[in-house]
């Protein structure tokens, strides 16, 4: 029961999301933001509302850029989603990297 | 009755109708025919991701201003040899190539976005006919060469299908007994792209999976028996085509991409039932 209001509730969404984004490009606005948050956080609350400020952070400045360049707004939705995924990658890739050297040098 | 009889035999009384079935046989052929393998070693993904490919790639070389198969062809082949290259071990996990690849759609947008303000005059529909195809609208050139490329790609498959069967079927053993396993997947992969090129001018990007998936799944619920089934695969994907294509003449208001891949799910459908009524 509960996983069918979930998905009727994913497929509000997806309608939802597809006037912003078209429907080919639904898969970048829903599932790259929450895919961000959980690179960067593994706390469920605070990964939700991160989740959704990512979102908004993307379209809001996705249309704001489109409006003064002619090209379209899914190509920077979908580009700035991407962007702050692999921001979040190589941003946690790095830290991981930085703490295993703090750990060997503390090492004597 | 008689008046759809009168039509379908002046059918092939039409030269768009002839370059249609001449390229859509080739195209079938080798759909059914690679997408047989794609489904034994469960690759249908990399399928969904080269219909991405093909729409960025086709779409660039508009907006570039070269011939859209060469963007076409260069962007499937390329993303499928490098996929096969990275292989397992880039161990890329789903978000990461979901990511990719819905980024890559992104960027063929702006490239539609280019190619439309580019050429005010030019046609605005060349993003609808990647995306769905226009095998109606080929060219006799456009046609026999699609139908060479379908032929090439089905005998390449052929002469190396017992190791590709092989290495599909059971990679580790077929490596053991000295089947260069890395490089036929390589290679295979390779050939997907071509296939996903050629699929792309028949029924456009966003349905090229259908084509290259259910008659192939058909024929996987049909037979066990290998030599049957890529037999089977490879006639029910051109019986598809051609289905598809007598259809929609008969019917003009259905686009021919809807109705070969109508012809396609339908049997797959019958197949499953089939299957089912069996009761195996």
């Amino acid at each position: 029961m509960l996983s069918i209001g979930f998905l009727f509730l994913l497929g509000i969404a997806v309608a939802e999301a597809s006037q912003i984004t078209g429907s080919l490009l639904v898969f970048a606005l829903l599932v790259l933001p929450p895919a961000t948050a959980q690179v960067v956080t593994g706390r469920p609350g605070l990964g939700m509302a991160l989740s959704v400020a990512i979102a908004l952070t993307v379209t809001w400045l996705g249309l704001s850029i489109a409006y003064y360049t002619p090209y379209p707004t899914g190509f920077y939705i979908t580009s700035l989603g991407f962007a702050g995924y692999v921001a979040a990658r190589v941003a946690r890739a790095t830290e991981g990297r930085t703490r295993r050297q703090i750990t060997a040098s503390a090492r004597p | 009755m008689s008046a759809e009889l009168a039509i379908l035999a002046s059918l092939l009384s039409q030269s768009f109708m002839r370059n249609a079935f001449v390229a859509g046989t080739g195209i079938g052929a080798c759909c059914g025919l690679i997408g047989y393998f794609v489904v034994l070693r469960g690759q249908l993904f990399t399928g969904d991701a080269l219909s991405h490919v093909a729409f960025t790639g086709a779409l660039a070389a508009l907006a570039a201003g070269f011939d859209l198969r060469l963007g076409l062809f260069g962007a499937t082949i390329a993303v499928g040899l490098g996929m096969g290259l990275l292989g397992r071990s880039a161990r890329a996990d789903d978000v990461v190539i979901g990511s990719v690849f819905a980024w890559m759609m992104g960027l063929g947008v702006l490239f539609l976005s280019l190619y439309a303000s580019g050429n005010s005059a030019a046609n605005g529909t060349a993003g609808v006919s990647v995306l769905f195809g226009s095998i109606l609208g080929l060219t006799p050139g456009a046609a026999w060469t699609a139908a060479l490329i379908g032929a090439g790609v089905c005998a390449l498959v052929l002469i190396a299908a017992r190791p590709l069967l092989f290495a599909s079927i059971d990679e580790a053993v077929a490596a053991a007994a000295g089947v260069p396993v890395r490089a036929i997947g390589i290679a295979f992969l390779g050939l997907v792209g071509v296939t996903a090129a050629e699929t792309t001018q028949a029924v456009g990007a966003l349905l090229l999976l259908g084509l290259l998936a259910a008659p192939a799944a058909a024929a996987h619920k049909l037979t066990a028996r290998p030599a049957a089934a890529i037999a089977l695969s490879t006639g029910l994907a051109v019986l598809s085509v051609w289905a598809g294509l007598a259809l929609s003449y008969v019917a003009p208001s259905l686009p021919p991409s809807f109705c070969i891949i109508a012809v396609a799910a339908v049997l797959f459908v019958g197949a499953s039932a089939w299957r089912a009524s069996r009761g195996f």
